[in-house]
């Protein structure tokens, strides 16, 4: 027989029949391939399992002590910027209405009224504007084309958001397990 | 199995108590792959120690369905795995590991009494350990996993995040440096535990 049935045997931990293993036998006498192979799988098997210094579970009971502590200092420096940040970001929207505390009612009145109309102004001018293009764009290409382009868009989104989300349902399953 | 069961289950109720006895249960089986995997008593001790504390933040999303050895020690061998990783990168010192000639402490079955037989089994052990750092790091927890805890080819994919075919190739490759290895000059082993069985679970 030749070499390489013994070897897959020995990798692939074939479990033998007696007429199997005296020709594995017969074989690692003369293949020093196969034979070292044996060896390895022997030794591999014979090999204890090692076992921490005493107080291990001690251990790790004052680590978690120690990771909580931090954790709840993480949390409490989290607590504090956020504060901080969000003070910060308040009064700098705020900001530009600090001169309007110096006014009188009326005055303020006046700039508020005088602000909504600026206001009001500008969003129709911008409303007017966009429906001179939007007729101008829609007039370019006949609504047949537009429909196809729609259509096609549609069909392109799907296929590049199916892959995706498969995608990312795997990926859910691999954090779950750990 | 069921009390195992109850500890999960209590656990992920957030009783440390319950979580206690996990580690209390699992500490060799874990600690025993980290010290396979990184070859230091030190590194294998710390690197215990955050395995436990990653499945501790993440019990919560353990599914009770499935076997809680199994999930621990791919929580393990994925630590390792990153460590040797940035010790290969470079992302810790030298001056961090420990010497080459740290061995553990204990053997869980020390039963020998026979200095020179002890001496002999430490010195074979030595040599398979040195032969493990000799594997790439899948490949080595591949190896770890199939002998020291009989995982099939299929948790052992489970467990690393690789197909079963990936699997059986690191297998063979990592058997074959085993024993061309182990063919430049080791002693005899010494048979100690049943062939198929698990010592550790």
């Amino acid at each position: 027989m030749e070499h390489q049935p013994f070897e897959d045997w020995l990798l692939n931990d074939k479990h033998l029949t007696p007429d199997e293993r005296r020709n594995l036998n017969r074989h690692t006498a003369i293949c020093p391939q196969c034979a070292a192979l044996v060896q390895a799988n022997l030794v591999l098997r014979a090999a204890p399992m090692t076992r921490p210094a005493n107080g291990f579970a001690l251990r790790f009971q004052r680590r978690l002590v120690a990771e909580r502590k931090i954790q709840r200092r993480r949390a409490v420096i989290g607590t504090i910027l956020l504060t901080l940040v969000s003070i910060g970001l308040i009064l700098w929207l705020l900001t530009p209405l600090f001169p309007y505390l110096s006014l009188s009612p009326t005055q303020l009145l006046m700039t508020w009224v005088s602000a909504l109309v600026y206001i009001a102004a500008a969003l129709q001018a911008v409303g007017i504007v966009s429906e001179v293009i939007f007729r101008f764009v829609l007039g370019i290409f006949p609504p047949s084309v537009w429909l196809l382009s729609l259509v096609s868009a549609v069909g392109l989104s799907a296929l590049l958001v199916a892959p995706l989300r498969k995608q990312g349902k795997h990926k859910a399953y691999s954090q779950a397990r750990l | 199995m069921n009390e195992e069961k109850t500890w999960v289950f209590q656990a992920q109720q957030g009783n440390d108590e319950a979580f206690t006895r996990l580690v209390e249960q699992y500490q060799t089986p874990v600690y025993n792959l980290c010290y396979r995997m990184l070859g230091e008593p030190e590194a294998a001790e710390d690197a215990a120690q955050e395995s436990f504390l990653r499945a501790y933040r993440n019990i919560g999303r353990f599914d009770l369905g499935r076997p809680f050895p199994t999930w621990l020690l791919s929580i393990a061998a994925h630590y390792c795995i990153d460590q040797l990783r940035r010790r290969k990168f470079g992302f810790i010192s030298i001056d961090e590991e420990a010497d080459d000639d740290d061995r553990p402490m204990e053997f869980a079955d020390a039963n020998a009494i026979d200095p020179a037989y002890e001496a002999e089994r430490r010195e074979e052990q030595h040599v398979l350990q040195m032969v493990l750092q000799k594997l790439g790091s899948t490949d080595r927890a591949t190896i770890v996993l199939r002998y020291w805890y009989d995982f099939s080819e299929v948790e052992i994919a489970e467990s690393l995040n690789l197909t079963v075919p990936a699997v059986k190739s690191r297998l063979h490759r990592a058997r074959r440096e085993v024993a061309r290895h182990l063919a430049e000059g080791a002693p005899e082993p010494h048979l100690e535990r049943m062939p198929y069985g698990t010592p550790a679970l």
